[in-house]
């Protein structure tokens, strides 16, 4: 269309009006809308509330401040809630963080304890066996005397060398027991050998002498037998446990599962509170093994 | 042009930038243009009055989400110009052959631009979607973008219905001398 055109156009299409009647007809469907609407609105919250409410007579500039109220809102929606949600995504992550450390720092505690415990037990365990290796000795003295000592009583003898030869050995004993280097069994074999008058209780009181020897040493034996034992502190059954070759044993009122292995044996005894301990050594048999399983828990306050 | 329009629309009362937006002073500020577009879709006075009708009430409902005037006028025309279509929609639905039905009211209701308006005559016998270009960019002075975005359609296609109009008017034109 040309200019000319187009001004003609607007020149004739300036000319048309709404009709008065029609904008009048129009204004009052208008105003019968916004009646309805109003009536809808009431019947709504009616039924929500289950109050009536009366229609709201609008004063002027009530739909201007609706207006400005929407525009408002709609201006601070997004905002708050991009603002709502970063809030809630920290609080999530702080608190998962605090519960990680929460683990983190239990599980260190938890394992130092178990570890010290372990540890300590095996430290324990080897610290009493040193200890015990040693006190073991004087003992096994100790016991040697006695029973030499014992059995220079017990033998049949008579007179005055032989009482000499008993009061010598209770001598040697009571000094053994207070830790003094033992050679008595040989001293007293020495002594008692020395006397002139006794030719035969002396050979007495030696063979007698000798088997008490040989009845104090025998412990020895024994408790030679029981020296290389572990104790460990553990938290779950080890593997063994499981095999089928595993014995069920009672000792001391204790149930210890054992088994044996190439290296010695392995036993396994709950604890009263959580968890267990593992017991593995040389032994040459299971009651032996046991036997220092259990002294060496017993020590460790089992 | 649209400050004479502004002029013409408002019958005489003074609008202030800061009047409020309600359906009431949105009749008395658009009503003529909503009008003159419902007439030139329509092509007769009754239906061209029932869609006036229809869009200024649908205005009732959805005034408070209008933020400003020209939201209000874009709104407006982009309803009347649905409404319309729907309208001939109706009429395609039922199969009825528009040509034979408007010549049949042409006699009782239909609306013809008078003899003194030959540039809206010729306007009025373009087809409804040319007619639409037309009055929206040679009254309105809407750009091929605005009318595009009303009328849903690509800016292309305006372009196109504009270039063949032109054509179309230049005949006629010429035609009535």
């Amino acid at each position: 269309m040309t200019d000319q055109y187009k001004e003609q156009y607007q020149k004739e299409t300036e000319q048309i009006h709404a009709p008065a009647d029609l904008i009048a007809r129009t204004k009052a469907a208008m105003r019968e809308e916004e009646m309805r609407m109003q009536r809808k609105r009431s019947r709504q919250m009616a039924e929500l509330t289950g109050w009536e409410v009366k229609p709201v007579v609008q004063g002027p500039g009530f739909a201007e401040k609706k207006r400005d109220w929407n525009r408002t809102a709609r201006r601070w929606a997004y905002p708050l809630t991009a603002v709502a949600v970063i809030f809630i995504l920290a609080s999530v992550s702080l608190m998962m963080r605090g519960l990680r450390n929460l683990e983190s720092d239990s599980a260190p505690l938890y394992d130092a304890v178990t570890t010290a415990d372990s540890d300590g037990a095996e430290f324990a365990t080897q610290e009493a066996m040193e200890e015990a290796v040693c006190e073991e000795a004087p003992m096994l003295e100790d016991s040697a005397a006695a029973a030499s000592g014992t059995g220079a009583e017990s033998g049949a003898v008579t007179g005055r060398g032989a009482e000499s030869a008993a009061a010598e050995a209770m001598e040697k004993a009571e000094a053994a027991d207070m830790g003094e280097p033992a050679d008595a069994a040989s001293d007293m074999e020495e002594s008692a050998g020395a006397s002139d008058m006794e030719a035969a209780s002396e050979k007495e009181m030696a063979e007698s002498a000798d088997e008490a020897k040989e009845a104090a040493e025998a412990p020895v034996a024994d408790y030679a037998a029981e020296v290389n034992v572990t104790v460990k502190r553990v938290w779950k059954k080890p593997d063994f446990v499981a095999r089928e070759d595993v014995e069920l044993q009672t000792y001391e009122d204790k149930v210890f599962w054992v088994v044996r292995e190439t290296e010695g044996w392995a036993a396994y005894v709950e604890s009263e509170s959580r968890g267990g301990y593992e017991i593995r050594g040389e032994a040459e048999d299971m009651e032996s093994f046991l036997a220092a399983g259990y002294r060496r828990l017993s020590e460790i306050s089992f | 042009m649209g400050i004479i329009s502004g002029c013409a629309m408002t019958a005489g009362s003074y609008m202030t930038k800061e009047e409020p937006i309600t359906a009431q002073t949105a009749i008395d500020r658009y009503a003529d243009m909503v009008y003159r577009l419902a007439l030139s879709q329509m092509k007769n006075r009754t239906d061209a009055d029932d869609l006036f009708q229809e869009v200024f009430v649908r205005l009732v409902s959805h005034v408070d989400t209008l933020e400003s005037w020209e939201h209000v006028k874009a709104w407006l025309i982009r309803v009347t110009i649905n409404c319309a279509k729907k309208h001939f929609d109706l009429y395609w639905n039922k199969n009825v052959d528009y040509i034979e039905d408007e010549e049949r009211i042409r006699g009782e209701e239909a609306y013809e631009p008078p003899p003194e308006h030959p540039v809206r005559e010729a306007v009025s016998k373009l087809p409804p979607k040319y007619r639409l270009a037309v009055h929206l960019y040679y009254y309105e002075e809407l750009s091929i973008a605005e009318i595009a975005e009303r009328t849903e359609q690509k800016e292309g296609t305006v372009k196109s219905q504009l270039h063949r109009a032109r054509e179309m008017l230049k005949e006629l034109l010429e035609e009535s001398g």
